[in-house]
């Protein structure tokens, strides 16, 4: 199961799509870690607390909402997450244009507020990409880890030998 | 000064606070208790006097002890996949209440483990009957919490096994750490 950065720009009253999602996630067996946000976008403390953040998360999840005020902390945290080759999955307001915020190959889930059963729909279909999007990570972190271990215990095994 | 918390009771834990007869210093803790419905269904199908009780806490504290139906029911759905009734309702209105009210802390008060880890996955802060009887004490409305953890051990079908009995008395300074 994935560790979730939930990522998110949504207007005050949206405030409960934001918990859908999450609870959805958790549901799912998946562990959902909110954007740190006490101090102001691009403050060094908020820098240095999204990075560890984002860095201990598997995926990050970016929900956006019409309306939303918070899009340069969305746009920061996810440009976070490329640049350290985490994967980004979208999950935004059918009238908001991913490419106004998105690079192509982040997929996109589209949700409609007006139509709240198939919005519910939409984010459980996001939280299923966004488990398999994590994945190669999770699968890669444990094969790099396997592959540290052997060349650790080979290199032992070389020193004892040597004596 | 701050306002005291808003709290959401489950079925287990209201029981509890009822029989050992220390409901009524919850305004002293709380701002107000909201009783989600499927809360009060299954407190209405328990046996007589637990209907009495609920009924006559809300006759006497009408203004703190609300029944309550505020939540998102879409996460409401969701949680109840994992959750049983009363216990789904409580978080999705702890959940609610704190997106409303961010002047203001939200309790869930759930005695279920299920429930708790839930909770505590959501980021929905969590006390069980031990912990409130530690906040009561540190408000010095109850001079000790044993007497009370001891009643409800014997008495009714409370759960609480000895690691988790001995942590509560521990935290509320009645046991030595050796």
């Amino acid at each position: 199961m994935a560790t979730i950065f939930l990522s998110y720009s949504v207007a005050p009253a949206d405030g409960p799509v934001v918990s859908r999602v999450k609870s959805i996630a958790v549901v799912s067996g998946h562990t959902v870690t909110m954007p740190p946000r006490q101090h102001p976008p691009g403050s060094p403390l908020a820098t240095i607390a999204m990075r560890q953040a984002v860095l201990a998360s598997d995926v990050v999840l970016a929900l956006a909402s019409v309306g939303g005020p918070q899009h340069d902390w969305l746009n920061r945290e996810v440009q976070t997450a490329f640049e350290n080759q985490k994967p980004v999955v979208a999950l935004l307001e059918a009238q908001i244009a991913p490419q106004a915020t998105f690079p192509p190959g982040v997929p996109v889930v589209p949700f409609d507020r007006h139509t709240p059963y198939q919005a519910q729909a939409a984010i459980q279909n996001a939280v299923q990409v966004v488990g398999d999007a994590a994945l190669p990570q999770q699968e890669g972190g444990g094969l790099g880890q396997l592959v540290g271990g052997l060349l650790l215990a080979g290199l032992a095994f070389w020193a004892l030998s040597r004596d | 000064m701050a306002r005291r918390p808003i709290a959401i009771i489950d079925n287990t834990l209201l029981s509890c606070l009822g029989k050992v007869g220390i409901h009524d210093r919850l305004p002293m803790v709380f701002d107000r208790v909201l009783i989600p419905p499927a809360v009060n269904a299954e407190h209405g199908a328990g046996p007589g006097k637990a209907r009495q009780r609920l009924r006559n806490l809300k006759k006497e504290l009408p203004d703190f002890f609300v029944s309550c139906n505020d939540r998102d029911p879409f996460q409401l759905l969701v949680l109840n996949e994992k959750l049983d009734a009363g216990e789904a309702e409580v978080l999705a209105q702890a959940d609610f209440w704190r997106t409303q009210q961010a002047q203001q802390q939200v309790y869930a008060l759930i005695d279920e483990r299920k429930g708790r880890a839930f909770g505590r996955r959501l980021d929905i802060k969590v006390w069980r009957t031990g912990r409130l009887l530690v906040e009561m004490k540190n408000r010095a409305l109850i001079s000790q919490v044993q007497p009370y953890l001891d009643n409800l051990r014997s008495r009714t079908t409370f759960w609480l096994d000895d690691s988790a009995y001995r942590a509560v008395l521990r935290l509320a300074g009645e046991l030595s750490r050796f």
